[in-house]
């Protein structure tokens, strides 16, 4: 069974009603394996946060069936297994870091208690000990990435979606993050992530899925992808596969 | 209770800005200063007294139900906070009601902070306390709640200008629908005729939620007309959150 | 020394702003008189303007008129004196107090009773239960027109309504005595002492009721007398030689019982004791 599985997705969006309708996703097809590391690549503006949108449920898609571990999704209830990490961190800058796992525990509805227990474990995962209770609004942007990875995890979600989780951090962090991604996989989660920071990727994903232009143009495994087009087996990497693909 | 998690986050956003604290304090400041312009009539400085007193109060409660309204529901779109809240499995009608209970929360403590202090100021000065303040103080709130219903529908779909505007204007509107009675049964034509009792069935009356004047006077204000206006505040508060829903729904972000 | 250069040259410019005030001051007479003109829209228009706010409307333009009035530099500000209290009581109706201080400067100030008196019945017919507008409009006609019916009109509304005081029904009482109608009056104060509680109402109400009595009495023995002069040429001796000649039918006494004493001379009787009531 797969944890995602998105089939002939395509959604068109009209920015002003005298326009024309501009397809962004057209016929997408994603399946992400449960338990597995699904890197979602593509340039700016390739429709990657649309299709997490519909994944969401942020936004309607015009064609096409979404699956959630098998089930159809279109109910908010659906979304209880699913934790995820908005591309900008904006959250809600007069509460502090405790306050907002708090509220995000509540809009899960956990019980308080545990939330409580929550809280306490997730705090020290992601490395805000000592900060829980700063007011978000002193925050650097990497500690943000980090209290949105926090509350993307207070619920215990299975599936986890991070939009661009590495943008903005330092080197560090990336590493960090990098650690917290693999100790979740190994957790039996799923995680699916977006990003255009190659390197990054290729150090932790099975999967990958390319997306140009509203259309997948190569899903596979990371492994196979890289090998099936290997001339010189040295020093191909995915950074290769994408600029080709981006070239074609 | 993820409602009650949404209005209490709501109410915290207010209650931790400073321009909350900056219109109460006006509100305050300008109700105490009717013991100012009091001073100038000859004859009754009471009723001067509550007058001024009381047209602070609304206006600025009134202030701060549109701005705290607006502002409160179109920053989390502009700040894409709502992605936080909607990607949890939070129907977009809880969010809603979340808000509009955040929001009558955070009126009910300002109007009950510059009441309670203007009655006291009144007790001071005159050593009297009218009973009927209290109801003064549910009308107003119903009104300030019809206010802030209007400022959600807008911002659901709108920009927070243009919202602030079209709420100030509906308000505007709403003390002024009155006058629709004296034309009204003037016309003839049906087709005018109908035009004209829509817009005045349609567009929110809140004069009658206006009882300044009746409280100044010590006139009788009958429980039929109490009921009656109760009840049109919360048929229209409903009316206008269920329109805010079904826009907010279909809304894509 | 640097860093304060734009403070000294605003402090420099401050003392221009205020020499230019000065010399402007010096040019002008702010209080010269003027004649003034006025638009007010009308009450109904003031209402929807104000938005929800007549009652602090009528507030400001009240406390303005007050200023307005007594500024004695505006030299046709009383032209406009009905239109600005009717605008005031149209826009809040229950309103006493513009009532009150519109009329009093009509009447005393222009000396306009007409003009008080028809603010004053604005002010009765806009709040009925509310005695004191027929009572100042009563005042104004009885003492300043000396109009005793319309007067007695006024005080009979007045002393009729609600928490009226009693000395309205007093003064009621007195508008009657004023337009002569006598016997009527002596009923009325009769019926006052009757209910009287204090010493001092019971004293006042005697000392009307010997008035009334007298002038009662006077007239009845001043018209027997001038039949007598004119039978005879000459006044009786004493009043009781009109009893004997059938003109009178008993010699009158006063509300105290005792006889008036008679003047040969002039033909008239006068009060025995030194009763004097204001007239």
């Amino acid at each position: 069974m797969n944890a995602l599985e998105i089939k002939a997705l395509s959604k068109s969006f009209r920015s002003n009603f005298l326009y024309k309708k501009t397809s962004i996703l057209k016929n997408v097809d994603i399946n992400v394996n449960k338990g597995s590391i699904y890197g979602f690549l593509g340039l700016n503006g390739a429709g990657k946060t649309t299709t997490i949108k519909c994944i969401l449920g942020l936004t309607r898609p015009d064609h096409g069936t979404i699956r959630l571990f098998g089930k159809e999704t279109g109910k908010a209830s659906d979304r209880a297994s699913i934790g995820f990490l908005p591309e900008s961190p904006y959250y809600y800058d007069y509460l502090n870091a405790k306050e907002t796992l708090a509220l995000s525990g509540k809009l899960s509805s956990l019980s308080n208690e545990k939330i409580k227990e929550r809280t306490a474990k997730i705090i020290s995962l992601v490395g805000l000990d000592g900060k829980e209770d700063l007011l978000l609004k002193k925050f650097s942007k990497g500690m943000l990435q980090r209290v949105g990875l926090a509350q993307a995890l207070i619920n215990d979600p299975d599936l986890i979606i991070l939009d661009e989780p590495f943008s903005g951090l330092d080197p560090i962090g990336r590493k960090e993050l990098r650690d917290i991604i693999l100790s979740l996989k190994a957790e039996g989660k799923t995680i699916f992530f977006s990003s255009h920071i190659l390197q990054d990727m290729e150090l932790i994903v099975d999967d990958i899925g390319i997306l140009m232009n509203g259309k997948i143009t190569k899903e596979g495994k990371l492994k196979d992808l890289v090998k099936k087009t290997i001339k010189h087996p040295v020093d191909y990497s995915l950074e290769d596969l994408f600029l080709k693909e981006i070239k074609k | 209770m993820k409602i009650r998690a949404i209005a209490l986050n709501t109410f915290k956003e207010a209650v931790r800005n400073k321009i909350f604290y900056l219109l109460i304090f006006f509100g305050v400041f300008f109700s105490f200063s009717s013991k100012l312009i009091s001073m100038l009539t000859i004859g009754d400085t009471l009723k001067i007294l509550k007058d001024v007193g009381f047209a602070s109060i609304n206006l600025f409660s009134v202030l701060i139900a549109i701005f705290t309204g607006i502002n409160l529901v179109y920053k989390e779109i502009e700040k894409k906070t709502v992605y936080f809240i909607l990607s949890k499995p939070v129907e977009r009608r809880d969010f809603i009601l979340g808000k509009f209970l955040g929001l009558a929360l955070t009126m009910f403590v300002a109007l009950t902070i510059m009441i309670s202090v203007f009655s006291i100021f009144i007790l001071l000065l005159s050593g009297t306390f009218d009973p009927f303040i209290l109801l003064y103080f549910i009308f107003l709130f119903t009104e300030l709640l019809i206010i802030i219903s209007i400022s959600i529908l807008f911002s659901s779909f709108s920009t927070p200008i243009l919202s602030s505007i079209f709420t100030i204007v509906l308000y505007l509107i709403g003390h002024v629908i009155w006058t629709f009675n004296e034309f009204k049964y003037k016309l003839i034509n049906p087709i005018e005729k109908f035009f004209a009792y829509f817009i005045y069935y349609l567009f929110p009356n809140l004069e009658k939620f206006n009882i300044k004047g009746a409280l100044v006077m010590n006139d009788p204000i009958s429980i039929k007309i109490i009921l009656s206006s109760l009840a049109y505040g919360i048929f229209y508060i409903s009316a206008i959150l269920l329109i805010s829903i079904h826009i907010f729904k279909r809304r894509e972000f | 020394m640097k860093k304060n250069t734009y403070l000294l040259f605003s402090l420099i410019f401050f003392l221009l702003i205020g020499f230019s005030q000065y010399t402007y001051d010096l040019n002008t007479d702010y209080f010269k008189k003027r004649n003034t003109f006025l638009a007010l829209p009308s009450g109904k228009t003031m209402r929807i303007l104000s938005f929800g706010n007549s009652e602090l409307v009528a507030d400001f333009i009240y406390i303005w008129s007050i200023q307005f009035f007594s500024n004695y530099n505006i030299l046709n500000s009383k032209q406009f004196i009905e239109d600005i209290y009717n605008l005031i009581t149209d826009i809040s109706p229950r309103y006493k107090d513009p009532y009150l201080m519109g009329s009093t400067i009509m009447a005393i100030e222009m000396n306009n009773i007409e003009m008080a008196v028809r603010l004053l019945q604005k002010g009765s017919k806009n709040m009925e239960d509310e005695w004191i507008f027929d009572f100042e409009s009563g005042y104004y006609t009885s003492k300043y027109l000396k109009n005793y019916k319309l007067a007695e009109k006024f005080y009979k509304k007045a002393s009729k309504k609600k928490g009226a005081p009693d000395f309205i029904s007093r003064l009621l009482y007195h508008s009657i005595y004023m337009q002569g109608k006598l016997e009527e009056s002596l009923a009325l104060y009769q019926s006052v002492l009757k209910s009287a509680s204090t010493e001092m109402e019971k004293h006042s109400a005697n000392l009307h009721l010997y008035q009334i009595k007298f002038e009662i009495d006077k007239r009845k023995v001043k018209s027997a007398i001038d039949l007598f002069f004119k039978r005879y040429g000459f006044y009786p001796d004493n009043i009781n030689e009109l009893v004997t000649y059938r003109l009178l039918e008993e010699v009158p006494k006063d509300f105290k019982g005792h006889y008036y004493n008679y003047d040969q001379k002039k033909g008239t009787i006068d009060p025995r004791e030194g009763y004097m009531w204001k007239k």
